[in-house]
């Protein structure tokens, strides 16, 4: 074993709920997550040997590889997506401060709802709440300033927050 | 709660049965990344013959020699069946082979019409059973040659063995039943898998020699193997 080689074995441990969990808020498909994931791990043992600890950490270096399997697959499957403007302006139903902190979502719904993003701002999204990444990180990896990462995610969860209100008030309605 | 925490609850726990496949292709990964490669055997193979190198004496005469070769032709290498080698030297062969092995012939421009591989080595007949693992890409192989020592001669060499293996780590002796092994000769420095070789002469005279890596089987599985033939 070289020295410093880190903990193989330690490291799918630590990195699988992640990688997958990344995958699952960009694809919103658990079968689909799982392959990507598969192919991500299997990239990444088959060139440990090029991995070097000086140069970033094994999260980051991990992620690069995640991150070229989800561009990959977006190449061949590219899906549609309309401008977060676009999406901004539909109707904002600005419901009481308190009951934002009670409102629980329903994961399917934040699912497909994250899935109508742009493709740049499903990324931070994943890379984020997903993968539960620092935005320094995900600057990083996609390079982009870490304001412009803010930014994106201030903007994005704001919209998924009033979108996710949406479909609650049209359930409420409905069931009356 | 922070305004963003609702954004967390998408998060799953990925599957068992997802997680167990993973980690099981990945350790095959691992296996095959982890095979030998081919130049350290040859090291290890001379390291071998040099530490058994007093044990081994020209099998025949010259002339005994000539006459097999003429005879069957084997002045170069050929596959032959098994059935075909005995006539040559009769050999045992293992019958507990470990799993995912099977028999496998491959040897440069040897005709490849038999399942093992026989010809001359100096002045010496050989021959050779290779198994390869089909995922793993492992070998195990045996080799077979006429010993003519004497088991008086045999065991100085296996004295000579411990008492390296007592001043060296790159070396460990073990005997099982009658026969003597080396159970560990270290491939080159700083390798991964150190090869290992188990040796027994029948009572017909004929020297089995079988290798691995420590990679791909354990101590255990190589005693087996080797008693399975005896």
């Amino acid at each position: 074993m070289k020295q410093h080689e880190p903990d193989w074995d330690a490291v799918f441990n630590e990195f699988l709920g992640p990688v997958y969990n990344y995958f699952l808020y960009r694809v919103n498909d658990v079968h689909l997550a799982e392959d990507l994931t598969s192919t991500t791990f299997v990239r990444a043992w088959r060139s440990r040997a090029e991995y070097d600890p000086g140069r970033a950490p094994i999260r980051t270096w991990l992620f690069v590889i995640a991150h070229h399997v989800a561009v990959d697959h977006y190449r061949r499957h590219r899906p549609s997506s309309i401008s977060i403007d676009m999406l901004a302006d539909l109707p904002d139903p600005q419901p009481a401060p308190e009951s934002l902190l009670q409102i629980e979502f329903d994961k399917k719904q934040l699912g497909a709802a994250i899935a109508t993003l742009p493709e740049r701002e499903q990324e931070v999204i994943a890379l984020k709440y997903g993968a539960e990444m620092r935005n320094q990180d995900i600057a990083r990896l996609l390079g982009l300033s870490p304001t412009n990462v803010s930014s994106i995610l201030h903007r994005t969860v704001q919209h998924l927050r009033r979108l996710m209100m949406q479909r609650k008030e049209i359930e409420k309605h409905g069931s009356r | 709660m922070a305004h963003d925490d609702f954004l967390y609850t998408r998060q799953e726990n990925p599957r068992p049965q997802f997680v167990y496949d993973l980690r099981a292709s990945l350790q095959e990964e691992e296996m095959r990344l982890r095979r030998p490669p081919r130049l350290s055997w040859r090291i290890a193979r001379v390291a071998a013959a040099f530490i058994l190198a007093s044990t081994l004496i020209l099998a025949v005469s010259p002339e005994t020699r000539a006459f097999v070769l003429q005879a069957l032709g084997l002045d170069q290498w050929i596959s032959i069946n098994e059935d075909m080698a005995q006539e040559i030297i009769p050999f045992a062969v293992p019958e507990l082979i470990p799993d995912g092995f099977v028999r496998s012939v491959e040897w440069g421009d040897a005709l490849e019409n038999g399942d093992m591989i026989v010809g001359p080595v100096g002045e010496r007949i050989m021959g050779f059973v290779r198994w390869e693992h089909s995922k793993t890409n492992c070998t195990i192989l045996m080799s077979i040659f006429e010993d003519p020592t004497t088991a008086e001669v045999r065991h100085q060499a296996m004295a000579r063995n411990r008492d390296l293996a007592q001043r060296y780590n790159w070396i460990e002796v073990f005997t099982f039943g009658d026969a003597e092994a080396v159970w560990r000769l270290q491939s080159m420095p700083g390798s991964e898998s150190d090869m290992m070789v188990i040796e027994w002469t029948t009572a017909n005279q004929i020297r089995h020699h079988i290798e691995s890596s420590t990679a791909c089987i354990d101590k255990d599985t190589l005693i087996r193997m080797a008693q399975s033939a005896q």
